[in-house]
């Protein structure tokens, strides 16, 4: 983990908190986009590119060889993804307490 | 049936893609230009085109694009064709900031090393061609010119694209070196030719040894990065 990892962007938080459990890339769309209510629609490309980049860092993994019949490739976080997203929401929680505390412009 | 449809600019093709569609023809291949398409119920699919660079696709790229749906049609260049029902909502590939971006570097890129490169193979052809008058030489010369003046034209709006998404990117984001000199020095040589053709001499001579010692210099930094990697 180095400095710059933190804070991460909106994709790469909801791609290893959805990861926490294995999934695969429709699965990974739908949980992220019901979570935030239809907010984050990730595309196809977004996908692949954070999935490469995150697997790159060693922070999710592929899981073994495809399941299932359309080839699914399924995804999980490691051990060093789940500290980033640990020390991640630790800063976010920070923040909202911050918030909370000051007011939140309302 | 078969269609010619020439462009670099892949938006452009997915939109007459999708237009395509809407008149019911869906498309099997594409090369050189030419696109051969098939019969299909109006409106059944959206086109999208996503940068894969040269070579061929990585399994990962494939495995998720089944599993999303999406059907990879076949390859444009460096370009791949993908097509998804459009029952299935709007299709969009790129949906962050940062992600919108790297594409978009990657594709700018593309353009700037292809414009290099087209420079320096119009340049090599005209060396060949002029002493001669090999016109039909020199016709493709003419092209690969043309080819070359729209590859740089577009990878302008692409970076004005870049700026418009991150202002601080342009600063960032200078070209590689070898690759500036080798299109100076290509320029160089050919504005000699025109002034050799024009009897200016001297400057023509001035031009085309400033050209070549502009090659050689990007020939030894590109030599050099070799030897370090």
């Amino acid at each position: 983990m180095s400095e710059t990892d933190i804070p991460l962007t909106e994709t790469v938080f909801y791609l290893l908190l959805v990861l926490q459990k294995p999934r695969h890339g429709y699965g990974i769309i739908q949980e992220v986009e019901s979570l935030t209510d239809g907010r984050v629609v990730l595309g196809a490309g977004t996908l692949y590119g954070a999935l490469k980049t995150l697997s790159g860092k060693k922070w999710i993994r592929p899981l073994g060889s495809p399941q299932g019949p359309r080839g699914r490739k399924e995804y999980e976080i490691t051990g060093e993804g789940r500290a980033v997203l640990h020390r991640e929401t630790d800063r976010l929680r920070q923040a909202l307490r911050n918030a909370e505390n000051m007011g939140d412009g309302k | 049936m078969i269609r010619f449809h020439f462009t670099f600019n892949k938006e452009n093709m997915a939109a007459w893609l999708d237009e395509m569609d809407r008149h019911g023809y869906k498309l099997r291949r594409t090369a050189a230009g030419f696109c051969i398409f098939d019969p299909v119920a109006p409106g059944t699919y959206d086109y999208q085109i996503d940068y894969a660079g040269g070579g061929a696709l990585d399994p990962a790229y494939r495995s998720l694009m089944a599993d999303l749906g999406i059907e990879i049609v076949c390859r444009w260049g460096p370009w791949v064709v993908l097509r998804r029902m459009a029952s299935e909502g709007p299709f969009m590939l790129y949906t962050d900031a940062a992600s919108r971006l790297e594409h978009l570097k990657k594709v700018r890129s593309f353009f700037a090393l292809m414009a290099c490169l087209e420079l320096f193979a119009v340049t090599l052809l005209a060396s060949l061609a002029l002493p001669d008058r090999q016109w039909p030489l020199l016709v493709v010369a003419g092209l690969g010119l043309a080819a070359a003046a729209a590859m740089i034209a577009r990878a302008k709006n692409i970076q004005a694209e870049i700026t418009a998404l991150d202002p601080n990117s342009s600063a960032g984001a200078p070209e590689p070196l070898p690759r500036v000199l080798i299109a100076l020095g290509c320029v160089c040589i050919l504005i000699s030719y025109v002034l050799q053709e024009a009897s200016i001499s001297d400057a023509a001579a001035f031009l085309r040894g400033a050209g070549i010692g502009l090659l050689l210099v990007s020939i030894f930094l590109l030599f050099r990065r070799r030897l370090r990697a």
